[in-house]
């Protein structure tokens, strides 16, 4: 059903990952869930609302919730984004729903082997930065895959409003 | 009962529509008293098919009927019978026991029908026949429709000789059919002759099932051209439809933006682009549209019913069947409806013996219309019945404390008149004591005003009442008014939305007070409890008394600051311009002051419902894309009131200060808007008659032959001059001036005026005779001036009777 059950086990097919940085790490998403990447989007603030919600964007006319990963890693909020502008990644349809995230920089599409995607919870004896990401609730981080220079964390973006989907409402 | 339950549901969901199609024609028979064959062909149709599948599904209680009801609507479209009052009665009642069972399908085979299936019986029995002393014409009716020969019409008569020799493979049809016709009508006419039942039973059974199929094959093939089409669609396709249509246009739009003017073959390409995709989205939201008219029908049951029950003759009348409206709305106002029909039949409309002793027609009428104006939907529930009497309704108000004395003394006749949607003014005994409605009016009305209607109310005692609904015409589209805080725009929703107060330099920091731990303001003699609508934004918890003392008292110390400052300038010589704006708005009873940066004006906004994430935040009820393309939050007053802790702080203290006015003398309180229209003459206009006041620029004026126009939100709209109908001073034309728009208008008009002076409450003693002349109610002394009342409706009755339309 979802793609780390089928792809992870077909090991030695290559992921296109579309790449992007937040508080100088490297992260990943499947470039095929990923419908656009939008620079200087104007986000309307949604007051009360849950710290990892940085509020409304307009895609032609539809309207999208974009969400702050910083606050659901707890990362240190570099600059505290209350409305005004930023570089948003916009998922698809295929994601359960559209939504968008608010990213630093969007960096390049990269090519991975599925086989080198190290699951975290496969293996206790990872390096600190996994560690750090464990803290990450409700396997948003799917694995860390080292690359050339750095480790891409590579996300699951089905995950990223599953925990709202798990409260109350669900749509039937 | 073991049944696939997807096969019940959609057949109970067709059978309903079946039913309301049916009911749909009797109610066109009642209306006009003529039944074509057609219409009989449609009922026959439409009770075969429920008969069908009810066997099939093993509810034999509506098989039953249905059957029963086939079986004499057979004779009837075989002209073996003629429709008459009591087939058509006992037809509609078993139409509604059908309703009645649908409702509790589980249970509708325990359902007690033999009475009306004997009733039904009885009357089928009457009709000769098919094998009766005369057989040829009988027996030529079921022929022609068993005949595989659709294209003769169905009420050309052939003889069976002439059919046999045709079709001579259908003689073996025939025979067992007229047994089996012959043998119901003889166990319906008499249940004794038993002997020769053992033969034509089985034919009978026989000739239930196969044949009727046939028939209906050659109905359907007669009729089927002249039906319209339908198909059943998801509802969530159309949205996306919907949505997919709006991006197209903002697509469009950004072609339009950069193609190239200069290029001949690609404007017109553009042009088409841009006209398809607005038609495309037109007829898309078409889609939800649907006539009101279904809604309607089911009423001529409802009053049908009621005027049984209450032994009284009630005529039903709908108007405007036509009119459509977004299915949601028409969902929504079912229930509404219901208890309006329900309270004008009941209590509106009198017995009989009275209705004669009072010199009224006695077939009360209670009128549905609806119909379109000024982008809004109006549906009027209208009875000629005994209306409503001002007293009863005072003396209950006061029995129920709702208001006191001198309020009530207060208070205008339609004020009083709309007291009765009031919450608690409806309970059990008033309503059968007070002259007539009552029944959960406040029900009515917030389930009207839940989606953005509005209920009013008109009534002459002895002549009858009438109720006025405003609906909008889609949920998804809703005026609104734009306002700022910070950086950040908001919606606030029109019908929220009382009046909006500018304060100018020193009343900006002076006229908003403190109360305890509240900040007031004092609008025409109630307090307004206000709300920073910054505040509110910035506090996520629940304001409680600590929150709320802080903040007043920050703010009561900017205020003293500003105060500080406004003097320190006025004093150096450079006066500083302060200015505070603030919306009034209502929720339910409550109303506040939203404190607010600017105002932007009015948009028509497309409401976007919240995300599931962030659903359970009180404070907003949805979200928009504002035209430059930014997301805008809408605000919800009630989640802002309950928010900020606000209650109603006004509590009659105030009023009851107030000197009491008597009414003896004939001074009423009235809220009018005073304005002059150059010169020193004051006018003053009903406030309940006006709908908005807009700024106009006299240049933006067009002239057509002798009337002016000019466009408002796109719509061209009538100029009205107060010279053109009264003989007053002639306006000096200013570059500015004021547009009056009135409240029940069908056309687009407006009065246009040079000045507002002020709006308010003001004791009025009218003087009729000082000043007399069409479209002016009379003079009155206000502010120490003397004002001539305009009526509206009158003046503008005056200047453009035909083209005014007369508004009732």
């Amino acid at each position: 059903m979802s793609y780390e059950d089928t792809d992870t086990a077909a090991a030695g097919s290559t992921l296109q990952m579309c790449t992007f940085r937040m508080a100088n790490r490297l992260f990943g998403v499947n470039i095929l869930d990923v419908k656009e990447v939008n620079e200087n989007t104007n986000v309307t603030p949604i007051y009360h609302a849950p710290p990892d919600i940085c509020g409304y964007i307009n895609i032609r006319g539809q309207i999208l919730l974009v969400v702050n990963l910083r606050e659901t890693f707890g990362f240190d909020q570099g600059h505290k984004v209350a409305g005004g502008t930023g570089k948003v990644v916009v998922f698809k349809h295929s994601v359960d729903e559209p939504f968008g995230i608010l990213v630093d920089e969007v960096c390049d599409v990269v090519s991975v082997d599925q086989s080198r995607i190290v699951d975290r919870r496969a293996n206790e004896m990872t390096s600190d930065a996994v560690k750090e990401f464990r803290r990450a609730k409700d396997g948003i981080v799917m694995g860390v895959c080292p690359l050339e220079r750095e480790l891409l964390l590579v996300l699951n973006a089905r995950h990223i409003l599953g925990k709202y989907n798990s409260k109350a409402d669900k749509v039937a | 009962m073991e049944t696939d339950n997807d096969i019940l549901a959609e057949y109970i969901e067709e059978s309903r529509e079946h039913l309301s199609h049916v009911e749909q024609i009797f109610v066109e028979i009642q209306k006009t008293g003529e039944v074509s064959p057609g219409s009989i062909n449609d009922l026959f149709r439409a009770i075969h098919t429920i008969k069908g599948s009810a066997g099939f599904l093993g509810l034999t209680g509506i098989g039953t009927l249905t059957h029963t009801m086939e079986s004499l609507l057979d004779s009837l479209r075989e002209n073996r019978l003629s429709m008459t009052e009591q087939i058509t009665e006992a037809l509609i009642e078993g139409t509604d026991i059908l309703n009645d069972m649908f409702d509790d399908v589980d249970n509708s085979n325990n359902r007690d029908t033999s009475e009306l299936i004997a009733l039904l019986k009885n009357l089928n029995s009457s009709a000769p026949a098919p094998a009766a002393p005369k057989p040829a014409p009988a027996a030529a009716a079921p022929a022609p429709a068993a005949a595989p020969a659709p294209a003769a019409a169905p009420e050309e008569k052939r003889s069976v000789a002439d059919v046999l020799n045709q079709f001579p493979e259908l003689a073996q049809y025939v025979t067992p059919e007229q047994q089996a016709e012959a043998a119901k009508a003889a166990t319906a006419s008499a249940p004794a002759p038993a002997a020769p039942a053992p033969a034509p039973a089985p034919a009978a059974a026989a000739s239930a099932a196969p044949p009727p199929t046939a028939k209906k094959d050659a109905v359907q093939a007669t009729e089927g051209s002249k039906h319209e089409e339908f198909l059943r669609i998801r509802v969530d396709i159309l949205d996306r439809l919907m949505m997919l249509a709006g991006e197209l246009v903002l697509v469009r739009n950004q072609q339009l933006m950069h193609s190239d003017q200069a290029d001949a073959t690609l404007r017109s390409i553009t042009q088409s682009l841009d006209s398809v995709t607005t038609e495309l989205q037109e007829t898309i939201m078409r889609t939800r549209m649907q006539p009101i008219g279904t809604v309607f029908s089911r009423f001529s049951r409802v009053v049908r019913e009621l005027s049984r029950k209450l032994g009284k003759n009630i005529d039903f009348v709908t108007e405007g069947d036509e009119v459509e409206l977004d299915k949601n709305i028409l969902e929504a106002i079912g229930d509404p409806l219901t208890h309006l029909v329900r309270n004008a039949c009941d209590h509106g409309i009198e017995r009989p013996e009275d209705r004669k002793a009072a010199g009224k027609t006695d077939p009360g009428r209670v009128t549905l219309s609806a119909y379109h104006e000024s982008g809004q939907i109006h549906v009027d529930i209208k009875d000629n019945g005994k209306g409503m009497n001002r007293d009863v309704i005072r003396r209950k108000v006061l029995e129920k404390k709702l208001k006191t004395e001198d309020e009530l003394a207060r208070m205008s006749e339609a004020d009083l008149l709309n007291l009765i949607f009031l919450p608690g003014f409806s309970t059990a005994q008033v309503i059968t004591d007070v002259s007539g409605r009552g029944v959960g009016m406040d029900v009515v009305k917030t389930g009207v005003e839940k989606f953005g209607g509005t209920v009013s109310l008109t009534s002459v005692e002895g002549e009858g009442s009438t109720v006025k609904l405003r609906l909008p015409l889609t949920l998804a589209i809703i005026p609104s008014l734009i306002v700022q805080s910070g950086n950040e725009r908001f919606a606030i929703p029109q019908v929220n939305l009382e009046e909006l107060v500018c304060l100018y330099d020193k009343d900006a920091f002076t006229r908003v007070e403190c109360a305890g731990a509240r900040e007031v303001f004092r609008l025409r003699d109630t307090l307004l409890p206000m709300v920073r609508l910054k505040e509110a934004l910035a506090r996520e918890k629940m304001f409680d008394e600590d929150a709320l003392s802080m903040v007043t008292e920050q703010n009561s110390e900017i205020r003293k600051e500003l105060a500080d400052k406004y003097k320190e300038a006025e004093e150096a010589g450079h006066p500083i311009h302060y200015s505070l704006n603030f919306a009034v708005l209502r929720s339910g009873n409550l109303r506040f002051g939203l404190i607010i940066d600017h105002i932007h004006g009015s948009e028509e906004i497309v409401v976007k419902p919240m995300h599931r994430a962030v659903k359970s935040i009180a404070l907003y009820s949805g979200a928009t894309v504002l035209g430059d393309g930014k997301v805008a939050m809408i605000l919800d007053a009630t989640g802002l009131a309950r928010h900020y802790n606000v209650r109603d702080v006004s509590g009659g203290r105030e009023d009851t200060k107030k000197q009491k006015t008597t009414m003896d003398d004939g001074t009423e309180l009235r809220s009018l808007l005073l304005f002059s229209n150059g010169g020193n003459e004051q006018f003053g206009v009903s406030m309940q008659d006006v709908k908005r006041v807009e700024a106009v620029e006299t240049a933006a004026i067009e002239k057509i032959g002798s009337q002016e126009y000019i466009t408002l939100d796109g719509v061209s709209t009538r100029v009205v001059r107060l010279e053109d109908g009264l003989r007053v001073q002639s306006s000096s034309q200013p570059e500015n001036m004021f547009f009056l728009i009135p409240q029940n208008a069908r056309k687009p008009y407006g009065l246009l005026i040079e000045k507002l002076i002020d709006s308010g409450h003001y004791e009025v003693k009218l003087n009729k005779d000082s000043y007399q002349a069409d479209g002016v109610e009379g003079t009155a002394l206000i502010k120490k001036k003397m004002t001539v009342l305009v009526n509206l409706e009158q003046l503008m009755h005056l200047v453009d009777g035909m083209w005014y339309g007369g508004q009732v």
